[in-house]
């Protein structure tokens, strides 16, 4: 049995300020890109999140793992559409700045 | 790997992936931002790979780094506003925003660092064969139902971002 | 002893059978007939009731009732329930209101049929008719005092109703206005009264309250015994107040003549205006256990009689001059009562409703025969209009109180009655009594007076206007009642005869069966009455007006003051009309501003809070999903940290 000096934890802080990140740059960033910039630090967030409770818990089981293969999945999947969105946004209003795109207005 | 190798490796790693992310967040010049993505997407390959999860590592790699970040940067390079004065990076709720993901940060940090997990670090067992084939076996469905949602997507964002007949390709 | 109620019932079936049948203006001649056929048969239903109690040694009161709600007393607490009932009572006193009414009633019908010919609310007006004569009669028969009131307020109804006949004329519409709106405000006090007493004994019921009330058995929520029995006799009052025109609430009663004059007979002359007197009478021994509240009736009485034969005496109009004078002999009505004596009362009552009646009749004719009301406008129908003038005269003198009609036995009872009355020298000492007196004797002189001028002016001397020299006499079927109630007016006085052993008294058990008798009080009216119709006809007589240029300003101002009815109209004007105009106006700007400010506020509110709520649909995603991320936030400190569980079961 290997004493690591990593513990758990330290894995789950660096996830959560990770996500903490990639949340404000969804949040704040006026490129559509950018936003989805943003988005995808805070699925990698969560990803480490899964593979250190796989790690540390119960390394048996591969749940953690494969549950990292769909998000990883579903991600692209969601990168790809919502990148085609951005361009059709970008013929549309001329611009991909999030604040301009606001006929949800009123 | 001794103790202390791997906590050095973890720092270097971990410190890789903020300060990346952080830049990724907050530089003005979008492709540069784009580029600051590599650095970090590669970081969190590596705390896969220091957690022993290579395989997923190395899927991280690719797909990550290789083909979103890929994709990112097209579209980036597709939709410049050419002539556009520089504006602000970020909007007017920036403080706001901070406060709320600092929030959610120190929520998160205090539960993991006072709760009592129950752990057990035992030698992993995965290699990439297990992962196959479980990935067949005991989780056939999610696999089946991960192609199609890749099947539709790929659908997707074929039809939303082609150009409509007559109009100038972008 | 057939069911009591079907004599009030057959004028009702009356009612709805011109109501279905005979209101269109094609049919409407045959209404009169339902009606009459009704009366004639309740007449003499009357007369056998009557006739009934009057063979009874006793003369015991029959009684005939049917629960109409019974709420049940709260078994929890204790507290009282609640009994309604509808009964008929036939006593002495609603045997003779009966006998009264119906006949008065047939021959003003029959009177009608000639009278109204020809209008186009023919057939309206035999219906109102018959709601009237219904409700008048159910009054009388009535068993307790919720009964009366509902029967007093549809008496009113068809009061307002018949006042109101010729609606499409502003003048008669405010009167009928007026009528309603100033008896209202008796009757509010009378429904208090009503139920304060009930309350207090338990019962609505006649009978009843009478035993609780002599045996000492009420139990009075407010004062004392005897100062809340004065409280609740006052209140029962103020209805008979202003359903009998007595002051300060008389002056609807002279615009009431806007109706037609046969309604005037009946209705303000001979029946309605006699249902206060009968109130009192009915609800007697309530009065009986206070002084005070008899006193007080008496003393209302005596003015009101006083005022009224003021103005009557400078009335040119012939129906007010007859209004006046009944508003005055309702308060000789009430002086008698008050003085302790029903039966005078009560018979002052039935001897006014035959020779007042006859009077409208007359008055009537006249008005149709000459097209107007004034007076002055007339003169010389004697001539021409041979039997009304003679009609008119024998009311006149019976009104009077010349020997021997009927008007001077009962007058002579009211003052005799007032002379010897040991509860108004109790209460007011010899002097007060004597006051009270000496405004009847007074009242006699002034009633003999006005009338000979009446009738000197109407139908004495040469006729005034050329046109109306040839008015001609009535046809038979107005004359017919004009005779028979002449010869009633003429030979009443037999009822309490010494001829007849005084049977009206007896009938009603008066403890004066030996009647109260002042000899000088005989002679003394008997003169007054002589002087008045004399120094009238000097005046008058001939059909002249020798006191026309007369401009001595003492006198002047007397008939100022009079002539403006001491201006009591304009006071009520200003205080009431006015008064409630000026405060409705507060209440008008109070709705306009603050209810409406309410209301507009309520809306306003809720258009400045969506405009600032609005604020939040900005369109920003960006926005939305931070305060998504907050909220999230929050609720993870909330779990993680404050002990907030998600688990549902706890």
């Amino acid at each position: 049995m290997m004493v690591s000096h990593v513990q758990l934890s330290h894995y789950l802080v660096v996830a959560a300020l990770l996500f903490a990140i990639g949340a404000f740059g969804a949040l704040t960033r006026r490129n559509a890109v950018a936003v989805l910039m943003g988005v995808e630090l805070m699925l990698n967030a969560a990803n480490l999140n899964f593979v250190a409770f796989w790690r540390y818990v119960d390394p048996t089981r591969l749940e953690g793992q494969i549950f990292v293969l769909i998000i990883i999945t579903v991600a692209a999947a969601e990168a790809a559409v919502g990148l085609a969105l951005v361009l059709n946004i970008y013929r549309n209003f001329g611009t991909v700045e999030v604040d301009r795109v606001n006929t949800l207005k009123g | 790997m001794t103790p202390v190798v791997e906590l050095a490796l973890f720092a270097i790693a971990a410190a890789v992936v903020l300060v990346s992310g952080a830049a990724v967040v907050g530089s003005r010049h979008l492709v540069r931002a784009a580029f600051w993505l590599l650095p970090c997407l590669l970081g969190v390959a590596g705390l896969f790979a220091l957690l022993g999860a290579y395989f997923l590592a190395a899927i991280q790699v690719l797909i990550y780094a290789g083909a979103i970040m890929l994709l990112l940067l097209f579209v980036l390079l597709l939709t410049r506003d050419i002539g556009a004065p520089a504006a602000a990076a970020h909007n007017r709720q920036a403080g706001w925003a901070l406060i709320a993901a600092a929030l959610v940060a120190a929520v998160t940090i205090g539960v993991a660092l006072r709760a009592p997990w129950r752990l057990a670090l035992a030698p992993t067992r995965a290699g990439t064969g297990d992962i196959g084939e479980a990935l067949l076996r005991t989780y056939l469905l999610p696999f089946e139902v991960a192609s199609v949602l890749l099947l539709s997507a790929i659908i997707g964002a074929i039809v939303i971002a082609r150009s409509e007949p007559g109009e100038p390709r972008s | 002893m057939p069911a009591i109620w079907i004599i009030p019932a057959l004028p009702l079936a009356a009612f709805l059978i011109i109501c279905a049948l005979f209101l269109r203006p094609a049919r409407a001649r045959f209404a009169p007939l339902v009606l009459i056929v009704a009366l004639v048969a309740a007449l003499a239903l009357s007369l056998a009731a009557a006739a009934g109690r009057w063979h009874d040694p006793t003369h015991a009161a029959i009684e005939q009732r049917v629960t109409w709600l019974a709420i049940a007393p709260a078994v929890a607490t204790g507290a009282g329930g609640l009994t309604l009932e509808v009964g008929a009572l036939l006593d002495p006193l609603s045997a003779i209101m009966l006998v009264v009414v119906s006949l008065v009633s047939l021959l003003i019908q029959i009177y009608s049929i000639g009278y109204m010919h020809g209008d186009r609310g023919y057939g309206r007006y035999f219906a109102f008719m018959s709601l009237f004569s219904f409700s008048m009669l159910g009054l009388v028969i009535a068993s307790n005092f919720l009964e009366l009131y509902v029967f007093w307020e549809l008496v009113g109804l068809c009061s307002y109703l018949l006042i109101g006949y010729y609606y499409q004329t502003t003048s008669a519409a405010n009167a009928a206005k007026k009528a309603f709106i100033v008896t209202r405000f008796g009757d509010v006090g009378f429904l208090i009264g009503i139920i304060a007493l009930s309350y207090a004994g338990g019962t609505f019921n006649f009978i009843e309250l009478r035993h609780v009330v002599e045996g000492n058995q009420l139990v009075p929520f407010f004062f004392g015994q005897s100062a809340f029995v004065t409280v609740v006799a006052l209140l029962i009052f103020s209805g008979a107040v202003g359903k009998s025109a007595q002051f300060p609430l008389h002056v609807w009663l002279p615009d009431a003549m806007e109706g037609p004059t046969p309604v005037s007979a009946l209705i303000h002359a001979a029946t309605m205006v006699a249902a206060g007197v009968y109130l009192v009478a009915r609800a007697f021994f309530v009065f009986q256990a206070s002084g005070a509240a008899l006193v007080v009736v008496a003393c209302i009485g005596a003015f009101t009689a006083f005022l009224a034969a003021t103005i009557a005496v400078v009335q040119s109009d012939i129906k007010r001059v007859l209004a006046y004078s009944t508003i005055s002999q309702l308060g000789y009505m009430m002086l008698a009562l008050g003085a302790g004596s029903v039966a005078a009362g009560i018979f002052h009552l039935t001897t006014h409703a035959c020779f007042k009646a006859l009077l409208f009749l007359c008055a009537g004719s006249v008005i149709h025969a000459a097209g107007t009301n004034d007076m002055w406008e007339m003169g010389g129908l004697g001539r021409t209009m041979k039997w009304t003038a003679a009609t008119a005269a024998v009311g006149a003198l019976a009104l009077a109180g010349i020997w021997p009609l009927s008007g001077f036995y009962s007058k002579d009872a009211v003052l005799a009655t007032v002379a010897t009355s040991p509860g108004l020298e109790a209460a007011l000492g010899v002097g007060g009594r004597d006051l009270l007196l000496g405004a009847g004797l007074v009242v006699v002189l002034l009633t003999a007076f006005y009338m000979t001028r009446m009738w000197a002016v109407t139908f004495s001397g040469p006729a005034r206007d050329a046109k109306r020299k040839h008015a001609h006499e009535s046809p038979w079927v107005m004359l017919f009642p004009l005779v028979v109630l002449a010869a009633l007016a003429a030979t009443g006085g037999l009822l309490n005869h010494a001829a007849t052993g005084m049977a009206f008294n007896r009938f009603l058990g008066a403890h004066e069966a030996h009647a109260a008798h002042a000899a000088w009080v005989v002679w003394a009216s008997l003169g007054l009455a002589l002087l008045g119709i004399a120094s009238s006809w000097a005046i008058y007589g001939g059909g002249r007006n020798r006191v026309a240029g007369i401009a001595s300003p003492g006198a002047l101002a007397v008939y100022h003051f009079v002539q403006h009815k001491w201006w009591m109209d304009d006071f009520y004007h200003g205080l009431v009309a006015r008064g409630v105009l000026a405060a409705s106006r507060i209440f008008a700007w109070v709705d306009r501003h603050v209810v409406n400010g309410f209301v507009d506020g309520a809306g306003w509110l809720t258009g400045v809070a969506g405009r600032w709520l609005r604020q939040a649909e900005t369109g920003q995603l960006q926005l939305y999903a931070l305060v998504l991320l907050a909220a999230a936030a929050v609720i993870g400190f909330a779990l993680a940290y404050l002990g907030v569980s998600l688990a549902v079961v706890p």
